[in-house]
């Protein structure tokens, strides 16, 4: 069960992890790795998610 | 507009690939957060007194902020599965210098403190100095000492401390009946039979429930059985001693101590010796039990000479 939320938790978008509010909160700046890897991950999840539609409304008849 | 299908292979790679970024990048994220979070252990302001004059009147409150962190660190670091907590104690002890009534903290920080790595920080005496410090602070409060003996008896395998701090919270106004119960049970484990036999006693006297009073009486009878061996062991090395070979049979030995009838346990059945005839007296000197065992003890049953007492 724990493998499977394990999973499931990479597949589902992880909003948690845009959550600086402790670092903000003890006026501690947030590490420019974790800001360029958090930008990477929104720009790839949202690639994937826009390519899958894509391809999926591509074979539909919507007319 | 004559669109184009893409084909679904398209999907069946770009599905695969995406989320294996996907994956690898969330573990970079994991770690860069996990350090951030290490950051955030340190304990900033480590003197109780100083935070207890800079909060003044908020100190209650402050207390309440402490124990929460506290609460989010051990629990951070236990799904993280990191064993290093050594911050805990010092959040501890700011919360519990700030507002000393707050009882939680004593109650779930002493289990943080004292449970073994990787469940807790593994250590027994800082839990058993911060539950004290909270029976000083909160006298009246009996489950204090339940946790003290709690940690004594799970975390050191000390039965006498355990059952002189659940005796302490037996006293107490408003105290479970089973404190008593308890702390008979860790004192006579712990060679305390003196004051198991008066707690059982009490207890046997005191309480209306049937099954409580029928535990009683058989601890009561167990002890008084332990008391016997203890003795006919004495008088079994005392008579190695004189003739220089141990007695072959409770009548050789009852004959010797001049002892009026051969010596039987409080239910009436004879004491033997064993064969071996070694110095463990349990192995020479035994109750007859032909009841069965409880709790890996023989069951026996009281001698008709103290039944008064109960």
């Amino acid at each position: 069960m724990q493998k499977f939320f394990k999973v499931i938790s990479y597949v589902l978008p992880n909003f948690g992890n845009y959550d600086v509010m402790g670092a903000a909160a003890h006026g501690r700046g947030v590490a420019g790795t974790l800001i360029l890897h958090n930008t990477l991950y929104a720009l790839l999840y949202c690639a994937i998610v826009l390519s899958a539609a894509a391809v999926i409304f591509s074979r539909k008849d919507l007319k | 507009m004559n669109a184009g299908k893409a084909p679904a292979w398209v999907l069946l790679l770009l599905l695969p690939v995406g989320f294996a970024g996907v994956w690898r990048l969330q573990r970079k994220i994991n770690t860069a957060r996990d350090a951030m979070h290490q950051e955030q252990d340190e304990v900033l302001l480590r003197s109780p007194k100083l935070m207890r004059v800079l909060t003044g009147e908020y100190a209650t409150f402050a207390a309440d902020i402490y124990w929460t962190r506290a609460v989010q660190y051990y629990g951070n670091k236990r799904l993280g599965q990191d064993t290093d907590l050594q911050s805990l104690w010092p959040l501890l002890d700011l919360a519990t210098t700030l507002d000393p009534h707050l009882l939680p903290v004593y109650r779930f920080g002493a289990t943080f403190l004292s449970e073994p790595e990787p469940r807790g920080a593994g250590r027994p005496d800082l839990a058993i100095q911060l539950l004290e410090r909270g029976i000083q602070a909160n006298p009246e409060y009996w489950r204090l000492n339940q946790d003290l003996g709690n940690v004594y008896y799970l975390e050191l395998q000390d039965y006498l401390k355990a059952g002189e701090a659940y005796l302490e919270g037996s006293r107490k106004a408003g105290s479970a009946p089973w404190m008593k119960v308890m702390a008979a049970r860790f004192l006579e484990k712990g060679d305390s039979r003196e004051t198991a036999v008066m707690l059982w006693s009490e207890v046997y006297e005191s309480t209306t429930d049937e099954a409580l009073k029928e535990n009683a009486r058989i601890n009561l009878q167990l002890l008084r059985a332990d008391e016997d061996i203890e003795h006919l062991n004495e008088m079994s090395e005392q008579f190695a001693e004189r003739a220089g070979r141990p007695p072959h049979s409770m009548h050789e030995l009852a004959q010797a101590a001049k002892i009026g009838g051969e010596p039987a346990d409080p239910l009436g059945y004879p004491y033997t010796i064993g064969p071996d005839g070694k110095r463990k007296f349990q192995r020479r000197v035994r109750c007859s039990n032909r009841k069965p065992f409880i709790g890996g003890r023989y069951k026996v049953y009281r001698s008709t000479t103290q039944s008064s007492v109960i």
